[in-house]
């Protein structure tokens, strides 16, 4: 995983709709229907404007959603990308 | 047969926006069975009447719309996935019927309703593909003697259904079985086929062969009850092809080349009779020299025309179904030699065809769910 | 004209010919059937309903025959034909009505394809919907049919329709379906209830159905307002319990309990949302009728 780099699935079309402190976000493409918390919300987000690798997108996402525990996140958003693989969301980014 | 308003409609224009209540009630009935539902509302919208249909059929028609747009979401997706799946093949992967249509923007496509995904590989790449979409979570359900059946003597895989989707993908090698009286050499279709555009993937079959396709499912797949509808198809494919004047002497070409004279014949003569599709003089006279023997053409055409439209008139009528019962036996009769065909029949259980449209999975992370299919 | 208004004996004789056609919240329902359980059972339970004239069109053709099993057994039997086709299997004569019912629930679900449809009770207080989505068992029948005599008007017991144009929420009042023990919870709960006669030994058990109020049945024209989202789950001898649902959640569960959600695209997605961002989301457990309808008060008193 060292330096690869994610991006948002090439034929993914989001719509999103925030709830509360959730997201609900639709895929045109494949008809599915997502719930998101905000971690993973603003990480799909991230994503979707370019590719990352997990080391930018920690930085990215300490920064913007102000949480210290940098290590933890990291971890947290490496098991995140595989689930978002795993739905169809993301994709690595073939340099 | 003088009773089928949907036929009437199909043919007619705006005639429709005359019919009483009642008219538009049976009007929906009868194209329940075909699916032609929404390529009446697509035919009201090309033609201009759409907005004079009364509220309450229009909503039966915006309903299909809806549901029409959104398999054909379903398929352009599910494409997407087969593509991963089979670009490591290294082989041509050709679409056929509904897929080819809808990819390629014709206009056969607006309003009409998908079962199967159709594609055609190689012969020899056969085993390979289906061990490529395998692998990506689709499975043949069928196993034992029907599998048998299908290796050796048709044209195409057992169908293959998606583990989570529920999408079904119909893998060829060629259009026609290879013991069938009618072969056809795969490898013309193949040498003619072209890109399709927008895709760095996918092939389509040269208009002539596509149409060709059409006209021998028609005959002899053995499903009269979408008769209509294949009718249907080939009216639009008729159509659309045949604007360009080199067109027919090509069909003419290739029917001889893959000696499918004699299906193109009936395919023409009852999509003029029911639908009147406009053909050239020089081209009727030259498809009349493939006709058969006086006495088979009559009985086939009478056979023909109760069938496609028996299944239309509201309620089954005694003689449709007969009609429908023998040609079923012909379709399957021209597909393989006599002395294999009643041991087959014997064996068969039912046919395996699912409907793409079932629920897409709605998700949360981390847990996942299914919506239930409605449609 | 009101189907009471109809002299019983035109009555079955059209519903034994050329059919009857009635109003059933947007939808226009042909009913013939030579069986006299059925005249018998609009009779009881549809009096309210519109009549319309022969000539108008139906979206919907409810046809019930006669059936007879093969063999020495031969027992008379009833089957719902829908235009040559036979979606059910044939159920003994004695389940005629029931039968009716469940044709004509099958046939608006499939022909309500325009409308997104959710598997949800629905009812309506001060012009906003109470949307009640609940798998069998979870007993939302039997609430929505003590709700509708607690001054919560009847929208449906089972479908709730949602307009993706207005985003207002459809009626369709009919009959409420009770099984087993609900049956004689009803009867008590609401002592001047109109039921059918009880049918044993159905797939689903003792089936009887509950006459919508005649008010309800004349505001079917009425849409609603999004109000209120409760996930009713009974547990027996449960304080009743009101809680916050989360309404990303909500939308999802709203999506997996749709009969169409699938095919209506992003429409179908931003209508979910919409409904659902207008809504006060709650889950609520209960054990006793009337703590369940003392939380529904409680919960209208919250305004969206």
């Amino acid at each position: 995983m060292d330096g690869q780099r994610w991006r948002l699935e090439g034929r993914a079309q989001l719509h999103w709709r925030s709830l509360d402190d959730e997201w609900v976000v639709f895929d045109a493409c494949s008809g599915d229907t997502h719930r998101l918390d905000t971690l993973s919300a603003a990480a799909l987000t991230c994503l979707e404007a370019g590719p990352h690798d997990l080391d930018h997108l920690t930085a990215v996402l300490a920064s913007e959603l102000d949480l210290p525990d940098r290590e933890g996140l990291a971890s947290r958003l490496e098991r995140l990308l595989e689930q978002l693989r795993n739905l169809g969301l993301v994709e690595p980014a073939i340099p | 047969m003088s009773g089928s308003l949907l036929l009437s409609v199909l043919t007619g224009g705006d005639a429709a926006t005359r019919l009483s209540p009642r008219g538009w009630e049976q009007l929906l009935r009868e194209a329940r069975t075909p699916q032609l539902t929404a390529r009446i509302g697509q035919q009201a919208k090309d033609q201009g009447w759409y907005d004079r249909v009364p509220v309450r059929p229009r909503r039966h028609f915006e309903a299909m719309h809806r549901a029409c747009v959104s398999q054909q979401h379903m398929v352009r997706w599910e494409l997407g996935q087969i593509e991963r799946a089979l670009a490591p093949l290294d082989a041509p992967v050709v679409l056929l019927k509904g897929a080819a249509y809808l990819m390629a923007g014709l206009p056969v496509a607006d309003g009409r309703i998908f079962s199967d995904v159709d594609i055609m590989v190689p012969r020899d790449r056969l085993q390979q593909a289906e061990a490529a979409l395998i692998a990506r979570g689709w499975i043949s359900n069928v196993h034992g003697y029907d599998r048998q059946y299908y290796e050796r003597w048709a044209h195409e895989l057992p169908p293959l259904q998606h583990v989570q989707r529920a999408s079904v993908i119909d893998l060829h090698h060629t259009i026609t079985p290879p013991v069938s009286r009618t072969p056809v050499d795969a490898t013309k279709l193949f040498a003619r086929a072209r890109p399709l555009d927008g895709s760095k993937f996918f092939f389509i079959l040269a208009p002539a062969d596509m149409l060709l396709h059409s006209a021998v499912h028609l005959m002899q797949e053995g499903e009269f009850e979408r008769g209509l509808r294949d009718l249907v198809d080939l009216d639009a494919l008729f159509r659309d092809f045949g604007r360009n004047s080199g067109f027919w002497p090509t069909l003419l070409e290739r029917a001889s080349e893959h000696r499918l004279g004699r299906p193109l014949y009936y395919a023409v003569q009852q999509v003029r009779s029911l639908l009147g599709t406009p053909m050239p003089r020089d081209f009727l006279a030259a498809i009349d020299r493939s006709r058969p023997a006086f006495i088979t053409r009559r009985a086939m055409g009478g056979l023909l025309r109760t069938g496609i439209v028996g299944a239309t008139a509201r309620g089954a009528t005694w003689r449709g179904d007969v009609a429908r019962g023998l040609l079923y036996i012909r379709g399957h009769y021209m597909r393989m030699p006599l002395r294999l065909l009643i041991p087959h029949l014997i064996r068969k259980s039912g046919s395996h065809l699912a409907f793409l449209g079932r629920g897409r999975s709605v998700q949360s992370i981390p847990a996942g769910g299914n919506a239930p299919g409605a449609i | 004209m009101i189907l009471s208004e109809v002299p019983e004996t035109e009555l079955a004789r059209r519903i034994g010919a050329e059919g009857l056609i009635l109003e059933c919240g947007p939808f226009v329902v042909r009913v013939s059937s030579p069986i006299a359980a059925i005249p018998q059972g609009l009779g009881l339970l549809y009096a309210d309903y519109p009549v319309l004239d022969n000539d108008a069109f139906a979206d919907i053709h409810i046809r019930l025959v006669r059936h007879r099993r093969l063999g020495p057994l031969g027992a008379p039997q009833v089957v719902f034909d829908f235009d040559g086709e036979r979606p059910f299997s044939p159920l003994p004569l004695a389940h005629a009505w029931p039968c009716f019912e469940w044709a004509l629930n099958w046939s608006i679900a499939s022909s309500a394809n325009y409308y997104l449809v959710l598997h949800a009770a629905v009812l309506e207080r001060g012009g906003q919907a109470l949307i009640m989505p609940g798998p069998p068992g979870s007993g939302k029948s039997t609430l929505c049919a003590a709700l509708t005599a607690r001054d919560w008007r009847l929208l449906s017991d089972e479908l709730t329709l949602i307009d993706m144009e207005c985003r207002g929420i459809v009626p369709v009042p009919r009959p409420i379906s009770l099984k087993n023990q609900s049956i004689q919870i009803i009867r008590s709960y609401i002592p001047d209830g109109v039921l059918s006669r009880t049918v044993h030994y159905t797939a689903k058990g003792s089936v009887a159905h509950l006459k919508p109020q005649s008010s309800d049945v004349r505001r079917a024209g009425d849409n609603a307002k999004p109000g209120w989202i409760v996930f009713p789950t009974y547990v027996a001898g449960a304080a009743a319990r009101l809680a916050p649902r989360s309404r990303a959640d909500t939308v999802l569960e709203l999506g997996n309990n749709s009969f169409n959600y699938h095919i209506q695209g992003q429409l179908g997605f931003e209508t979910v949302a919409d409904i659902v961002e207008a809504s006060r989301c709650y889950d609520l457990e209960y054990g006793s009728l009337d703590d369940a309808i003392a939380a529904f008060e409680r919960v209208a008193g919250t305004r969206s």
